[in-house]
């Protein structure tokens, strides 16, 4: 259903440009949810930025192709995209509390894609936004109340509801529930869930905990700066995880069972997106790296389908 | 329907309440309330025609008849002071509206399109900020009565003020609209398929109104005063019937020199009173509207 290939998109910025995501590949079918996990600043967010185009004015897709039913979102027209966002690809955005207009009620900013998407009158959308404040658990009693009268986990429903305003069919949530309580954050997890099964819904769940994934998605991509490293179903990256940066990310998860001590941590820090190492962009921090490390690693796929970029798999 | 009745009504309330604890505002509602119900009932309340003249009864200081005296004509000037607020309240506001439709529509673009025409647009508003408007609105008044247009001279000053006056209101709205643009929100309706004017109608302007509203107050100020001054040195329509124009005649009647306070001090002490009141509005609805200026209950 989406396909990204090769896709590339650097920053303008002062001394070249930051590749912020340089060559990356993976694909999602009907009903399929992707986790896509990395670090701060790996590209995880511009990746899905830019299968929407909705990057900032400084960023450019250089290369590749996002396929979305066989048509190529990056070369597609302005016109032609604006119709296509929302209506097919949706997405929640990272911080719900910016995200909603202070001096609107929610039901009005739910019922907006709907007026803009489709010939429905003004009642209808209403009433329209109105059923997914319902679909989302929030009582219709509240729809007429500003975004500043709700709570952390209620807005990013909210944000949710919006999504899924035009009934699209790849919903994009970037860090849904980063800076939410743990109850909270389970469920809102649950409510995605429920939605995707309820609604056949396709996923790309961008975030940096790796448990968010583990729980609710079907596939996960690891990225490391702006490259794709390990792309597998969620049972094999964390079973059998092949990339060193995986297994470290695995391992920098605290483990409730066994001695208190602080996780594992991956020494070093990510490279400079503006001039990365010539080959492989773990190697400096990599356990395991060897005199080959240093030119571009290969594409291997091993087990069927299980991606991993690494010399030494 | 009335549920909605209700909600704008709760919404109201909870406005009134915070707003009617700042007794400054309090305090400028009551004295702009008062002036519009004296322009509003002038013809009614006033006890003379303003315009009728007694020669019996010239340079009268106040009296049980004419409470504020009388001017060289043979004026009752209590009738003119009532009469005469009529035409601040309605220069101060229809100049007003003229100001901020143009101001706010002005920093609404330039702050909107910044990267684009932001530099054009922010060289016209400086260009209107750094002239000295008094000799302007001068001029353009002089101007627009040689030209004997068939509109009325009040309206020509109205005009005059309210495109002299919004530069400072397209700066404030400006540097607004630089933050507010900047807000997830308004990449989220862009995302959603919102086009330019739609998101700037619909999500920048609502998030800049109560500025727009705050600055409003503040201009109807300046204009009020601006509109005296233009009539003191005698540039409105002497016909008409203005504090502004009171005191042109005092002044050239040489009403100092006859010791007629009472000509004097009546539009004088009005003039500060009205000003004053839209300050005060103002000011308060920028502290409330700003809670960081907004004054805590200890």
């Amino acid at each position: 259903m989406l396909q990204v290939n090769g896709l590339k998109t650097y920053y303008r910025a002062d001394g070249g440009s930051v590749k912020a995501v340089d060559d990356v590949t993976f694909g999602l079918g009907e009903g399929e949810a992707l986790g896509l996990a990395g670090e701060s600043g790996c590209g995880k967010t511009t990746a899905a930025l830019s299968i929407m185009r909705l990057l900032p004015t400084n960023a450019n897709i250089v290369g590749g192709e996002v396929l979305y039913k066989g048509q190529d979102l990056a070369k597609m027209s302005d016109r032609k995209l604006r119709r296509t966002r929302w209506k097919d690809i949706s997405i929640v955005f990272q911080g719900a509390m910016n995200a909603l207009n202070p001096v609107k009620t929610i039901v009005d900013q739910i019922a907006e894609p709907i007026l803009l998407h489709s010939k429905s009158s003004k009642e209808d959308a209403t009433r329209a936004a109105e059923r997914l404040v319902e679909l989302v658990g929030i009582d219709k009693a509240r729809a007429k109340d500003y975004p500043h009268e709700f709570s952390g986990g209620m807005r990013q429903r909210v944000m949710i509801a919006m999504a899924l305003a035009c009934s699209p069919r790849l919903v994009i949530l970037d860090e849904p529930t980063t800076a939410l309580d743990v109850m909270t954050k389970t469920q809102i997890q649950q409510l995605v869930k429920d939605l995707q099964k309820k609604l056949t819904l396709s996923t790309i769940l961008i975030t940096h905990d790796l448990s968010v994934i583990a729980e609710t998605c079907e596939k996960a991509a690891i990225m490391y700066a702006g490259k794709l490293v390990e792309h597998a179903d969620v049972v094999t990256v964390f079973g059998k995880p092949l990339h060193p940066y995986t297994a470290g990310l695995i391992k920098a998860f605290p483990n409730i069972y066994g001695s208190r001590e602080l996780p594992a941590s991956i020494p070093g820090s990510p490279p400079d997106l503006l001039h990365p190492p010539e080959g492989c962009r773990f190697a400096p921090r990599c356990p395991i790296a060897g005199a080959e490390c240093s030119k571009p690693p290969p594409d291997k796929i091993l087990d069927g389908n299980h991606y991993v970029a690494c010399w030494k798999r | 329907m009335r549920e909605a009745l209700h909600l704008s009504w709760r919404r109201f309330s909870g406005f009134w309440d915070i707003y009617s604890a700042n007794r400054k505002g309090v305090l400028g509602l009551i004295l702009v309330v008062f002036f519009f119900v004296v322009a509003g009932s002038a013809t009614a309340i006033s006890p003379f025609d303003p315009r009728a003249i007694d020669p019996n009864r010239t340079w009268l200081p106040p009296n049980s008849m004419n409470w504020f005296g009388t001017d060289w004509f043979g004026h009752d000037l209590f009738s003119q002071m009532i009469v005469g607020t009529q035409v601040s309240i309605i220069v101060g506001v229809f100049a007003t509206l003229i100001s901020i439709v143009v101001g706010t529509g002005i920093g609404l673009f330039a702050g909107y399109y910044a990267k684009s025409l932001g530099e054009f647009f922010e060289r016209v508003i400086d260009f209107f900020l750094v002239i000295p408007y008094l000799p302007l609105m001068i001029v353009l008044v002089a101007v627009f009565e040689a030209m004997e247009t068939p509109i009325p001279i009040l309206w020509v000053i109205i005009f005059v003020i309210g495109i002299t006056g919004w530069s400072g209101t397209a700066r404030i709205i400006r540097s607004q609209v630089l933050t507010v643009k900047e807000r997830q929100f308004v990449e989220r309706a862009r995302a959603a398929g919102a086009g330019d004017f739609r998101i700037m109608a619909k999500h920048i302007l609502p998030n800049v109104f109560p500025l727009v509203f705050a600055n409003a107050v503040l201009t109807v100020a300046g204009a009020v005063l601006a509109e005296v001054t233009l009539d003191f040195l005698g540039l409105g329509d002497v016909t008409t019937i203005s504090w502004g124009m009171m005191l042109h005649f005092a002044l050239s009647n040489s009403a100092v020199y006859r010791g007629a306070w009472w000509w004097l001090l009546p539009p004088g002490i009005a003039i500060i009173l009205l000003v004053m009141g839209f300050t005060m509005i103002g000011y308060s609805i920028e502290e409330i509207s700003n809670p960081r200026l907004r004054g805590r209950k200890a």
